[in-house]
């Protein structure tokens, strides 16, 4: 086997420049997969950081019905008592309390369709960073009365600014309008166009006593200190809150959109993927049977003095896999340095700002990469190789070696 | 006692339009230690005969026993593990593999036969310096001449004891210096080493020292002659 390995690794480079373009084929292809997997991770990483931090939690508890038909007035039995429990197990972070109902905005320039959400202040700025977006103002002030903060869009086609009054109608307990002045005390921005322009964020309690529904919760939203620990709480809860008008989900399930980009991303990480690892393979035979072609007096010359087919065999699956190892090394070594700069400075994608907002992406994207993603990505090129070539070693086993010797003579 | 019995020989080519017979009807035999040359016109069969023996090619019909087996009915791995344990082939490109050296070369084969290192390394030693190249033992083939080529493929052939050694036209390339340098080699090592060499040859050099001459024409035996091997001695 030494011996095998030796020929093996002498044969590559016998043309060394077929085997060096293979190599940096095969280096430029590993990393540019890397590269891809590393945006559309981080890509996908900000999008489920955008859904958990800023909106969603990991766990959400609502009464089902609200799903269905989101009414205020559908809210979460018991609400008070459960998020007070929730907030004493130690599996939790933090967990706030939220009121959601559709309603117009309307300053004294325009009007528009938003979705207004009764916060708790104190408690939602310990679940999510919902405070950490304010681009200018101040968060929901206590020292003015029915304060509200919007994004910076609706701002934008309100016409309004910090300090300027907006008049929210919305439905009521009774499905009467309710009416009242809101003053804006501060603008954030959001990384999804969507949120900028409909996400307002009043006091939760402002909201309910002006709706007549003080006390009750249409949400609560749950931050764990473990993120690692969401299966084994969220069916703890369950368990717990296991009733019919309480449903305990975690961000996935309570967002299906979200889960749909994460799918998403994960597909066309896989696809792309595979169109790398098939050009590889391509790539690969080509070579490789060039490679028998030319030896191909010669191989015949190793099966004729007694080298059996199994080791022939083996010679050439061992070359292919020098050199995807070669290529595999070389495209991991510059693909993790390329993530590496790149996940410090960023890459400015502010050219698609408006078609990345729509998916929840920010302009500048910081490429990272799991560990394991570029194992992953160097035991599939490499296995990928070897795969690749059985079929040139095959059309190897079959030479004829009296016809291989007498081919060139 | 016979090393080698071909019986009824026959390689035809398009039986069924136009036979074309580049072996017809052989029947030969090759004892332990000859030392023989295959003659004969180009097209006359030599190099078909050899391929049939060392089992390189097959045969239309008949059989050639090797030890008592029909290495004819041998197929696939069986074939050339058979080839890898009896027999030593000699060609006339030489046909080293070129990414090795000349002592890689030599104990090539007994490494493919898992010899004991040490008794490998010994032996590779021994060959090398039978073949007068022990000072190229790292050149690699295309660092030396067409000659010591040739040399170190006879020490490859040789190294790991076959049965009998198959040369297909050796000294076809070589300079008559080389030549008559490498015939000297391969009448040492036939001597010593008992092993039996079969030739397909043109070369005078050759067919003067050879034991025994066979002379085949479109592909059958037309003399089979035993030379004085004192006499052949004499000449060198």
């Amino acid at each position: 086997m030494k011996t095998l390995l030796k020929i093996a690794w002498r044969n590559i480079w016998r043309n060394t420049t077929r085997s060096l373009v293979v190599v940096i084929s095969l280096a430029i292809g590993i990393w540019a997969t890397v590269i891809i997997l590393a945006v559309s991770d981080s890509l996908h990483m900000e999008a489920l950081k955008d859904g958990i931090e800023y909106k969603y939690g990991h766990i959400q508890i609502q009464n089902p019905d609200f799903i269905k038909n989101e009414k205020l007035t559908i809210t979460i039995p018991n609400g008070e008592r459960i998020l007070k429990e929730i907030r004493t197990d130690d599996e939790v972070k933090a967990a706030t309390a939220r009121t959601e109902v559709s309603g117009i905005i309307a300053s004294a320039g325009n009007s528009s369709n938003v979705i207004l959400i009764g916060i708790l202040p104190g408690a939602e700025e310990k679940t999510t960073m919902l405070k950490s977006r304010l681009a200018t103002g101040e968060y929901l002030s206590q020292k003015v009365r029915n304060p509200i903060i919007l994004g910076e869009r609706l701002a934008k086609k309100l016409n309004v600014k910090p300090g300027n009054k907006v008049v929210l109608g919305f439905e009521g307990k009774s499905g009467e309008l309710i009416s009242s002045t809101f003053r804006i005390t501060g603008l954030y921005n959001a990384t999804q166009t969507r949120d900028e322009e409909m996400l307002v964020y009043a006091d939760l309690y402002d909201v309910t006593k002006l709706a007549g529904i003080e006390g009750q919760y249409n949400k609560i939203v749950i931050k764990l200190k473990e993120p690692e620990q969401l299966a084994t709480y969220l069916a703890f809860l369950q368990s717990k809150f296991s009733q019919p008008d309480v449903l305990v989900q975690d961000w996935r399930q309570a967002n299906p959109e979200l889960e749909l980009i994460s799918d998403m991303i994960y597909q066309m990480d896989i696809i792309m993927t595979i169109i790398v690892l098939i050009a590889l393979a391509f790539g690969i035979v080509n070579t490789m049977l060039m490679s028998i072609l030319e030896r191909y007096k010669e191989l015949g010359i190793l099966m004729a003095i007694g080298m059996n087919r199994r080791r022939v065999f083996t010679m050439i699956v061992v070359e292919t896999t020098y050199l995807s190892i070669l290529g595999g090394a070389v495209g991991m070594l510059i693909g993790f340095v390329t993530v590496s700069i790149l996940s410090y400075n960023g890459i400015n994608l502010s050219l698609f700002s408006e078609a990345l907002s729509g998916w929840g992406f920010s302009d500048v994207v910081y490429p990272t990469l799991e560990p394991r993603v570029y194992v992953l990505i160097t035991v599939l090129v490499i296995l990928t190789a070897v795969l690749t070539s059985i079929y040139p070693a095959v059309k190897a086993l079959m030479l004829k070696p009296n016809e291989a010797i007498s081919k060139q003579n | 006692m016979n090393v080698i019995e071909t019986k009824d020989v026959s390689k035809i080519y398009n039986p069924d339009t136009i036979p074309v017979y580049a072996l017809n009807k052989v029947n030969l035999n090759f004892e332990k230690g000859e030392f023989t040359a295959i003659v004969g016109p180009s097209g006359s069969g030599k190099t078909t005969l050899l391929n049939v023996i060392g089992g390189l090619d097959d045969a239309s019909n008949g059989s050639v026993m090797i030890d008592g087996s029909d290495i004819l009915k041998l197929s696939g791995g069986k074939l050339i593990d058979f080839r890898l344990r009896h027999i030593g082939f000699v060609f006339q490109a030489y046909n080293l593999i070129p990414v090795l050296s000349a002592k890689e070369n030599i104990e090539f084969i007994m490494l493919l036969q898992n010899w004991p290192t040490k008794k490998r390394e010994d032996r590779t030693k021994e060959m090398l310096e039978a073949v007068g190249l022990k000072d190229k033992s790292g050149s690699k083939p295309s660092q030396l001449s067409g000659g010591q080529q040739q040399r170190v493929a006879v020490a490859r052939a040789l190294a790991s004891k076959p049965r009998f050694v198959l040369a297909d036209e050796p000294t076809a390339n070589l300079d008559s210096k080389s030549a008559e340098n490498l015939l000297d080699i391969m009448l040492k090592l036939n001597k010593e080493e008992h092993i039996t060499f079969i030739f397909s040859t043109h070369d005078p050099r050759v067919i003067k020292r050879a034991r025994r001459v066979i002379t085949l024409e479109d592909g059958k035996v037309v003399s089979d002659i035993q030379q004085n091997t004192e006499q052949a001695l004499a000449r060198q």
